[in-house]
């Protein structure tokens, strides 16, 4: 008996101490979640059992800490986008994150990004459970994006971020509407589009911080929070923004039925409430006193505007602020 | 120990019982940053003691000692209270051995605590992180059971991980 204890335990003894590799799927998955894409990679030769976790990982994140060595020398050999190819490649299930950040992105070769975007949105939609694990989270830095005729859209994307990313006009039009359950909508300076028509109906967050010629939104009544921060060296570019329709502003806070939070920065207010005052409805009045802002703002909690210009229409539009 | 502004409130207190019998008696507000628990309470209500097969009293302990630090922690939303809890979320990693974080992450996950799962999770990456793969396998006592051969077929694969 004491011996049948003994061994018992010896070999308790000799299961216990690898517990990492017993854990279930999903922690592990976030585990490496955790890890660059190339610490999680290298698991794969830890033991039969790691060999394809890394594989299943649901976040890819391609940034500069994925590949701690010198980047210039590899950039030139084009090597960035051989290990995205080779990542796509070999990895399988569902991808609920996909980032392609900075340095990484080889910027010759527009087709390797158009290509990778179409696999994660395919990635989405093709096989059966994976309609209901699909892409929530994309982001690309420096690149093109010319979707093939055959894109669908990303019918779960909650999250887009886009910065520094050269698409057409009607590209990122269609990319926005194409998201039909996007939530967040983060971006930056892009190449091409010079106003951002905005139609999302699910959209609740909203920042923006490269300079446009105007903003619409559309059938955007869930936004709740917004954000607006203009900086001034990108305005300079534009010194006389006498194509500025004036109906952009009045537009804008008709579609932000729910908005709790307003944050706006340089420029924006002082340029498109010159143009508003002088043009649509006067000098002398207060455009703020018009019965059709009335119902505007009833949600509104918190309001952050910095570096505001010396100019009356700014403070006639605190002042209406405040007043709400 | 906690906020005098919040103790007005009559706090709801909840009795939590382990699988070895062990029994918490926890404030509602603590014990509802477990998902797990959380949704026990919204489902079935009037119930207060709540039997938890899966996880053993010691780990259960553990548990919910990091979520009674946060929920404190969270009372009075100063900033500070970040650097605090993070200060804290380090303390009670730090020492922790591999038996233990195993069952916590067990604990953690079955119970629905997000942000403890998260923390542990951070944890054990931290233990992989730029580590060669051989050092990994002496931290976590894993055996390779490759085949001859099949490890650098492995590694060629993804030379580029391997550099």
């Amino acid at each position: 008996m004491a011996q049948l204890r003994e061994t018992k335990g010896h070999c308790k003894m000799k299961m216990e101490p690898d517990r990492i590799s017993n854990l279930p799927d999903n922690i592990i998955d976030q585990i490496l979640s955790h890890l660059s894409i190339r610490d999680a990679v290298r698991t794969s030769l830890l033991s039969s059992k790691w060999r394809y976790k890394w594989a299943m990982l649901s976040c890819l994140v391609f940034d500069d800490s994925s590949l701690p060595f010198s980047s210039q020398k590899h950039l030139k050999s084009n090597k960035f986008g051989s290990i995205i190819d080779r990542v796509l490649l070999l990895h399988f299930g569902p991808i609920h994150k996909f980032e392609l950040s900075q340095k990484w992105v080889v910027l010759r070769d527009h087709g390797v990004i158009d290509g990778w975007i179409l696999h994660v949105s395919r990635n989405s939609t093709r096989t059966l459970y994976s309609m209901l694990i699909q892409p929530q989270s994309i982001g690309c830095l420096l690149c093109m994006l010319k979707p093939p005729p055959t894109f669908k859209g990303f019918r779960n994307l909650k999250s887009l971020k886009l910065q520094f990313v050269n698409l057409a006009q009607y590209v990122f039009e269609n990319l926005i509407s194409s998201c039909p359950v996007l939530e967040r909508l983060n971006l930056g300076k892009l190449e091409s589009p010079t106003h951002l028509n905005i139609n999302a109906p699910n959209l609740q967050f909203f920042n923006v911080d490269a300079f446009y010629l105007g903003i619409n939104f559309e059938n955007t009544t869930r936004l709740t929070e917004v954000t607006i921060s203009f900086p001034f060296a990108d305005y300079r570019e534009y010194p006389s923004p006498a194509h500025k329709n004036s109906s952009n502003l009045l537009k804008f806070f008709d579609q932000l039925p729910h908005i709790r939070r307003l944050d706006i920065s340089y420029c924006f207010l002082k340029v498109d409430l010159d143009e508003l005052e002088e043009n649509a409805v006067g000098t002398k009045t207060n455009f703020w006193e018009d019965d059709h802002f009335n119902c505007l703002f009833t949600k509104l909690q918190l309001v952050k505007i910095i570096n505001i210009g010396d100019f009356q229409p700014d403070f006639d539009f605190i002042e209406f602020m405040l007043s709400k | 120990m906690s906020s005098s502004s919040t103790t007005t409130t009559t706090t709801r207190l909840l009795m939590l019982k382990a699988s070895d019998g062990v029994t918490f008696e926890v404030e509602e507000a603590v014990a509802t940053k477990l998902g797990a628990i959380n949704n026990m309470v919204e489902e079935e209500g009037s119930e207060d003691l709540i039997c938890l097969p899966n996880v053993n009293g010691k780990f259960l302990g553990m548990v919910l000692e990091w979520c009674k630090k946060h929920a404190n922690n969270n009372t009075n939303s100063d900033k500070g209270n970040d650097e605090v809890n993070k200060w804290w979320d380090k303390e009670f990693v730090m020492d922790l051995d591999q038996n233990t974080l195993y069952h916590l992450l067990m604990a953690a996950d079955y119970l629905s605590g997000t942000e403890l799962v998260d923390l542990l999770t951070e944890k054990v990456a931290s233990m992989i992180r730029g580590k060669k793969v051989e050092e990994i396998r002496e931290t976590f006592k894993i055996k390779s059971d490759f085949l001859p051969g099949q490890e650098e077929e492995i590694r060629k694969k993804n030379s580029w991980a391997f550099e």
